[in-house]
């Protein structure tokens, strides 16, 4: 043991005397020098960011109708309080009527402009205009100062007044916003919302600068500093003198490798030890989690160093242990590039939903096509809509609802939603089967706005929305009209036919988002679940009208999808616990928790509400059986590739995987009854057989930068909504950490059996 | 010849600080086309415990490959070793063994104090006796006034002398030393030989591999000569150095012409004619009764006689012929 650690001493000695040591060190001084002067200041939130706005399209033609209105208004009140070099440019693209992508982007970013400039208006409040309103207390509070306000205090009054005016297009602004300044001077910000919280969004830039800055380019700097410890360890007249002694040669080389992590490990302490404290003493933000970027990062070099150890006992050469870890560095890289690219490119075209019904196998891509099987492949049948059909945006958006099928008309519905830069509002989507066997799409009406069910009982076409049910009467035509706004024209439609309209087949409801609901055919009920009930909905004696039968609080405040089947409504919650409730009484009749760490994504019911299954994020399947009351496991192959499920009947479930291969398995023993799989072909099976397999086993030290956030901010998922069905991305933190560490293994074990066999 | 030689004996003897029995060492360079390197052909040798024992040979003749397979630095490749009663290369023997490389590198960030202590912690001291131990050191090779000097800045004599302080260091039983005289000074090397020859006294074995024969004649009490890989000749230095082709030197007051008439029977070196009336020759002697024969014949010619003295063949002269009767190696 003397001997080891005489060797580990002696590597720091020779890093003092060599002053690489110093180098480091000062180097990491000369860092935090540079960021010292970086401030963030919180204030109260105020502007407007553009992920706060509901409904775009829709508050502007609001207020752009509203600024010529005779009487005050918050409509008027707003337009006028708008800086007139907003106001004309909002003019100039109501009035340019262009049908393009990027005019809808420009006018979305020149309406929150506009807001941000009212807001800042002192002049903005007027009794009158917002006389019909109850304002906060924070409000009424800012508005009994009278003008004795500062620049701030009025832009946060005016925010409140207006996100009280339009609380349903504009939600609540985050209590906070920052402003981050570099020697006094302002030049990001102010920024709020989610992840603008101070501490979070300080924590954030400084887990990404010691991701990148520490993890990449100090790891680099590290590299470098070590390449020559290990080769001139080994070089004749060295070694002879080393092996002499009673020492094992394995050890030695794992020792001096150890040292050198040691050494790089004090020098990361330093660097994001400062940082911490710079952080806590500068900016306030004391977050103990980041110091775990320490060890991540000491890890990160470890994998490079193991490599460059290697290379430096076989050739002897710091020059050449530098260009085979810069050479492994970049293999690396392109395997993950070629992995990531891949992904992202074939990830869209998952199939996330699935139904089967006499128009046959339908589902929907996560790129929100909806597609049919036929003669062996899957055809498109309904697009997302006009914007969302540009191949190179991939943008967030929900899913469609739906889709659903008129078996009497032949006609698939759908409704698309509007995505961040649509011009327009949801709109009902069909598809008619026409005599030659061909789909024929066509773009509907518009539909009631956060539509989150579509279904067809009794021959009538409802959707569940925030506003309640709506029930479709007449065609799905949109009516013979024509808008002027934004310069869209609705042409008749073919034939001559009145176009319908949706009508509210309930009473007003005010479901607030996020939301969940599910139609369970046989009965017509339906079931609403948010994160503050769960209400069951049932036909009046028309057959055309819902009724509120049942509704229950939730005190949990969870975000949770449900399903309804027989007298069984499953809820599945955002913290993976699983409810099961009465339909009759709604009373609570088990509980589970889905095993692992597995969000859910989808809950479906067999039409009978025998069975029940929840899709994770994760891709696995969890069954119910309403029957024994009692989880089942789903004797299915592919967990964690599932991407999609659903009950043909109350024998069958229909399980999609990755490969958008349908399996139907028939209840309860699971066999397999029928596959249904395309060719994997093309980019598909490069992905499948090539990339991925070894994508698995390849290190992958890049990616130990999500492993380092995971440990700052305790979670894993990324660009999380609490609209639990939109896509998460999951990250596996733990199998970069596996794979790391076996390579680690391997190479130092190489390593380790070359010096044990070598004559020198 | 007296002295341990050829020895057979595949048992550890316990009397034996160092022990070779056939041993055989074959290096193997390249990748795909192998070349093959026999370094040692069946080499057998013993070192008795408490000797100064030389290791002579030519260049490539197998010495530092011995050496190192004794350590354990490269495999055998058959044959036995043992040293100090344990296999070659084994760790509790290296325990024992000090050992000063020829060409060694002491890496450059050390002082010379500091690297004493590198190496005494790496065969086992204590921080105290490496403390204690230091200075001592240091004053016997001459280094009192360098320990906090950096290495970077000795001559290459002084890391010689640092070299075999730190083989010293931690008092071993056998004392390895590879040309440890190489790029010292002769104060230097006689300091070092009179070292040597202290810690023989104390009954150290100590194992020298050096090309200067001078130095291993004064110190050394036997020599094992090396040469392609197997062992030619071992023994003593005297046994070495005296043999059947002995000489003897002649001189008289007279003329060179008359001796070397007198002694026409005998197969002449050398004469010299060192000063006017004084005659030399070296003449061949196999034993003791042809010095009796040329006394008898030079006073039978009525010559004087002012000297007569056998002449002893240096170390020298025993190696080079050694290695010339062994002729070349095979392929």
């Amino acid at each position: 043991m003397k001997a080891y650690l005489a060797i580990i001493k002696d590597s720091f000695r020779e890093a003092i005397v060599s002053r690489v040591l110093w180098v480091l060190l000062v180097l990491s001084a000369l860092l935090l020098l540079l960021l010292s002067p970086f401030q963030v200041t919180e204030t109260a939130g105020s502007q407007l960011i553009a992920t706060e706005l509901r409904d775009p399209q829709g508050l502007f033609q609001r207020i752009y109708a509203g600024r010529t209105s005779l009487t005050k208004s918050p409509e008027k009140q707003v337009w006028e309080s708008m800086e007139q070099r907003w106001r004309d440019q909002l003019q100039q693209t109501a009035e340019a009527g262009e049908d393009d992508f990027m005019a809808s982007a420009a006018r979305f970013g020149i309406l929150v402009e506009a807001i941000n400039s009212a807001i800042r208006n002192p002049d903005f409040y007027d009794a009158d205009a917002f006389a019909d309103f109850s304002l906060p207390e924070e409000a009424n509070d800012l508005i009994a100062q009278g003008n004795d306000l500062s620049e701030t205090q009025i832009a946060r009054r005016n925010r409140l007044i207006l996100q009280t005016a339009f609380s349903s297009d504009i939600s609540g602004a985050a209590p906070w916003q920052i402003t981050v300044s570099y020697f006094g001077k302002d030049f990001y910000g102010p920024l709020s919302g989610e992840g603008y919280e101070k501490t979070e969004f300080v924590t954030g830039w400084l887990t990404w600068f010691a991701d990148y800055g520490v993890g990449v380019i100090g790891v680099f700097c590290a590299i470098l500093a070590t390449a020559s410890i290990i080769p001139q360890t080994f070089e004749q007249g060295a070694i002879d003198l080393l092996l002499s002694k009673p020492v094992n040669r394995p050890l030695v080389f794992l020792t001096k490798y150890l040292g050198g992590c040691v050494f790089i490990c004090l020098v990361a302490t330093f660097c994001v030890g400062g940082i911490w404290l710079l952080s806590g003493f500068r900016w306030g933000v004391w977050h103990l989690p980041f110091l775990m970027c320490i060890p991540v990062v000491t890890f990160i070099f470890a994998i490079y160093y193991a490599v460059s150890a290697l290379a430096g006992v076989i050739w002897r050469n710091a020059i050449v242990s530098v260009i085979v870890t810069v050479a492994f560095w970049v293999l690396c890289y392109l395997v993950w590039a070629f992995h990531f690219f891949g992904d992202s490119a074939m990830a869209p075209e998952a199939l996330v939903t699935v139904s089967e019904s006499e128009a046959g196998l339908i589902a929907v891509r996560e790129n929100r096509r909806t597609v049919r099987w036929d003669d062996g492949d899957w055809h498109q049948v309904l697009s997302p809509g006009d914007v969302q059909q540009n191949p190179l945006l991939n943008l967030p958006a929900p899913l469609p609802i739906g889709p659903t099928y008129d078996a009497a008309n032949k006609r698939l519905y759908q409704i698309n939603s509007p995505g961040l830069f649509s011009r327009t509002g949801p709109k009902l989507a069909y598809a008619d089967l026409a005599e030659d066997g061909q789909w024929v799409e066509r773009e509907g009406l518009d539909a009631p706005g956060g539509a989150e069910e579509l279904f067809i009982h009794n021959g009538e076409l409802f959707t569940v929305s925030t506003q309640g049910v709506s029930r479709l009467d007449g065609n799905p035509t949109p009516p013979d009209e024509q808008a002027l706004l934004w310069g869209l024209v609705n042409l008749p439609t073919p034939g001559g036919e009145k176009g319908g309209t949706f009508v509210s087949a309930s009473e007003p409801l005010q479901i607030s988002q996020p939301f969940s609901a599910d139609v369970d055919l046989q009965s017509g009920k339906i079931a609403v679940a948010n994160s503050k009930h769960v209400v069951v909905l049932a036909l009046d004696e028309t057959g055309k009208s819902y009724i509120v039968e049942r509704n229950r609080e939730m005190t949990d405040e969870k975000t949770r999808l449900a399903a309804i089947g027989g007298n069984t409504i499953l809820t599945a919650q955002e913290d993976s616990w699983v409810r099961v409730l009465n339909v009759n009484d709604l009373a609570e009749r088990a509980t589970f928790k889905l095993p692992g760490k597995n969000t859910p994504r989808f809950v479906v019911a067999s039409p009978g509400g025998r069975w029940f299954a929840v899709i994770t994020h994760q891709k696995r399947l969890w069954m119910y059986d309403s029957e024994k009351d009692q989880p089942v496991s789903p004797g299915v192959s592919g967990q964690g590739d599932i991407t999609a499920a659903a009950f043909s009947s109350d024998d069958e479930i229909l399980v999609v995987d990755a490969l958008d291969a349908v399996s139907t398995y028939a209840l309860p023993d699971f066999s397999v009854t029928e596959t249904r799989a395309p060719e994997i072909e093309g980019g598909r099976a490069f992905m499948w057989y090539g990339v991925n397999p070894i994508y698995t086993i390849f290190p992958k030290p890049g990616e130990l930068g999500d492993l380092m956030r995971y440990m700052v901010y305790e979670t894993a998922d990324k660009g999380e909504s609490e609209d639990l069905s939109q896509q998460r991305i999951t990250l596996n933190v733990w199998q970069p950490v596996w794979s790391n560490l076996l390579f680690m293994a391997v190479v130092l074990g190489l390593g380790s059996f070359y010096i044990w066999r070598k004559d020198f | 010849m007296s002295s341990p030689t050829n020895g057979s004996s595949s048992r550890q003897d316990s009397d034996l600080a160092i022990q070779v029995d056939d041993l055989h060492k074959t290096y193997r360079h390249g990748l795909i086309f192998r070349k093959k390197v026999d370094a040692l052909r069946g080499t057998s040798f013993q070192v008795p415990r408490g000797e100064i024992f030389g290791l002579l040979g030519p260049n490539g003749a197998g010495k530092t490959t011995m050496i190192k397979v004794l350590l354990g630095v490269v495999r055998k490749t058959s044959g036995d070793a043992y040293m100090l009663g344990r296999p070659a290369g084994d760790r509790l023997a290296r325990r024992s063994v000090g050992y000063l490389p020829e060409n060694h590198r002491i890496p450059r960030h050390h002082t010379g104090n500091t690297a004493l202590e590198y190496y005494g912690r790496l065969s086992g001291m204590a921080y105290g006796d490496i403390r204690n131990r230091t200075p001592e050191l240091l004053e016997l090779v001459g280094l009192k006034d360098w320990g906090k000097v950096s290495v970077k800045n000795y001559s290459k004599g002084m890391q010689q002398r640092l070299g075999l302080a730190q083989a010293l260091m931690h008092d071993p039983d056998l004392l390895i030393l590879d040309e440890p005289t190489d790029g010292v000074d002769p104060v230097g090397r006689a300091e070092m030989r009179q070292t040597l020859r202290n810690l023989k006294d104390r009954r150290r074995t100590i194992l020298i591999n050096s090309h200067l024969l001078q130095e291993v004649e004064l110190v050394c009490d036997h020599v094992a000569i090396l040469h392609k890989g197997k062992l030619q000749q071992a023994g003593s230095i005297s046994e070495l150095t005296q043999n059947a082709q002995a000489a003897l030197r002649i001189g008289i007051m007279g003329e060179e012409a008359a001796l070397a008439n007198a002694l026409r029977d005998f197969s002449l070196r050398r004469v010299e004619n060192p000063a006017p009336g004084q005659a030399f020759v070296l003449i061949d002697v196999k034993d003791q009764s042809d010095v009796d024969r040329a006394v008898d014949t030079v006073r039978a010619a009525n010559l004087s006689i002012i000297h007569l003295a056998p002449e002893k063949r240096t170390l020298e002269e025993a190696f080079v012929q050694i290695v010339h009767d062994a002729g070349p190696a095979p392929p």
